[in-house]
């Protein structure tokens, strides 16, 4: 009986790395039975995990709570010497019809569990039901989080930005201009993302803590241009001939999500000739 | 016929669990693994056949949560389901270091049997450092968690006319 369990468990993973329609369909019912168990459970749980998550973070709440205070400071000044500059972009935006990340419809959903500690990933309580489809962008607060991995009619499973097979095209955007483009990897041993700049270490300088990698977008890009990625950790000095990747730190922390919301992002299609 | 329905409640229960509640005991990108754990309690308790068989359901329904292919989780609870019967029937007396023992060991067995198996199917991002990092840290909790899953589950699975917990095979 071994033997036939083994054949079949290697002829269902084969199956599914081929993506076998069947599986997919199969395991989507499958899911559909289980998951409002797991909603149910998921909001029962909240006050617990709500508080085991506190309770092995309390110093670096208070940590963080005492870093948010001075980054708000230092953003509220930003805020208003930029808010010029912010009106000209979007006089020029409007101007050129270009589409804002707010533009976007969105699907706001709940995060009802998160994935074991080989993928990185969590799942949400709304499927294809409510128009969600595979490879929709997911952000919370407009910063991007993760993408549908998976679907079926009542829920969704996102991969998050820090897993390893997760991957975006983004470009560093500094204080007063954009730095250089590059591809944001998510590593799976660590909350972190690599960013990999595309040019060599002459054109790309040097990429200062504090910048914010956003989305490239564009033709072939499963995501809208704009959304934030994550904050450059520390400054990366060119050497050599080859550009250093930089260290990115997610905008949101992905393990104490809550709500989250999935972009209805169609990626644009080259025109056929 | 109740203790198949009972033991397909326990599988609804700790995929529920295992998904939800214990993936805020994440240590070092470990959890506890419940599911693996039920695994090995009802192989403990009822033989190579029947934790090989509960395993791979187990497995199965675990695999639609994960994004690893479906089948992973089967084949390797599967796997470890059928070692730890075989390694029970040559067991002859408890000890208290029994559960903690088997649950660490058949924690580490199974993941290791998954991260393997992963690479080999074109998972290559499951077998490395991190990966056998995640499967001792596992294993760790599993070891910890076993002396409380062990009987509740081992009750669960028992057989009617199965009174003596303990077997000897010849």
């Amino acid at each position: 009986m071994l033997v036939l369990l083994v054949l079949t468990a290697l002829a269902l993973i084969s199956f599914d790395e081929r993506g076998s329609g069947t599986i997919d369909t199969a395991r989507s019912a499958a899911a559909d039975v289980i998951q409002p168990v797991r909603d149910v459970s998921s909001d029962a749980f909240n006050p617990v995990t709500d508080w085991l998550d506190g309770l092995g973070r309390a110093s670096e709440l208070q940590s963080e709570n005492q870093r948010l205070r001075r980054e708000l400071a230092q953003a509220k000044t930003q805020a208003a010497a930029g808010a010029a500059a912010r009106a000209r972009v979007k006089e020029l935006e409007d101007l050129f019809d270009l589409p804002q990340v707010e533009d976007y419809d969105g699907i706001v959903a709940n995060v009802t569990g998160q994935g074991s500690g080989f993928d990185r990933t969590f799942s949400i309580d709304k499927g294809s039901n409510d128009g969600i489809a595979k490879d929709m962008p997911v952000v919370v607060g407009g910063a991007l989080v993760g993408r549908v991995f998976r679907v079926t009619r009542g829920s969704a499973i996102v991969q998050r930005i820090d897993d390893r097979q997760f991957g975006v095209g983004g470009q560093i955007v500094e204080q007063n201009a954009f730095g250089p483009q590059g591809l944001a990897l998510g590593q799976g041993d660590s909350a972190n993302l690599k960013f990999s700049p595309y040019a060599d270490a002459a054109l790309v300088g040097t990429i200062k803590k504090g910048s914010v990698a956003i989305t490239r977008g564009g033709l072939g890009e499963a995501y809208p241009r704009g959304l934030p990625i994550g904050t450059v950790i520390r400054d990366v000095t060119a050497g050599g001939s080859v550009a250093r990747d930089a260290e990115l730190r997610p905008i949101v922390d992905l393990d104490s999500l809550d709500v989250v919301k999935v972009l209805r992002y169609t990626p644009p299609v080259a025109p056929s000739s | 016929m109740i203790r198949r329905v009972k033991l397909a409640l326990l599988i609804l229960v700790a995929v529920v669990l295992q998904t939800t509640l214990l993936t805020h005991f994440d240590l070092f990108d470990a959890m506890p693994g419940l599911c693996m754990l039920c695994v090995l309690a009802v192989a403990f308790e009822d033989g190579p056949e029947s934790g090989a068989l509960f395993g791979f359901a187990m497995g199965l329904v675990l695999d639609l949560f994960l994004i690893t292919p479906l089948g992973l989780s089967a084949l390797s609870f599967a796997l470890t389901g059928y070692a730890v019967g075989a390694f029970q029937s040559s067991i002859v007396r408890s000890t208290p270091w029994l559960y903690p023992m088997i649950g660490g060991l058949g924690g580490l067995f199974g993941g290791l049997v998954f991260i393997t198996v992963g690479a080999m199917v074109g998972q290559d991002q499951l077998l490395s450092m991190h990966g056998v990092q995640i499967v001792v840290v596992s294993a760790v909790w599993d070891a910890l968690l076993a002396p409380l899953v062990f009987p509740v589950v081992r009750r669960l699975a028992r057989l009617p006319d199965h009174s003596n917990t303990w077997r000897i095979r010849g």
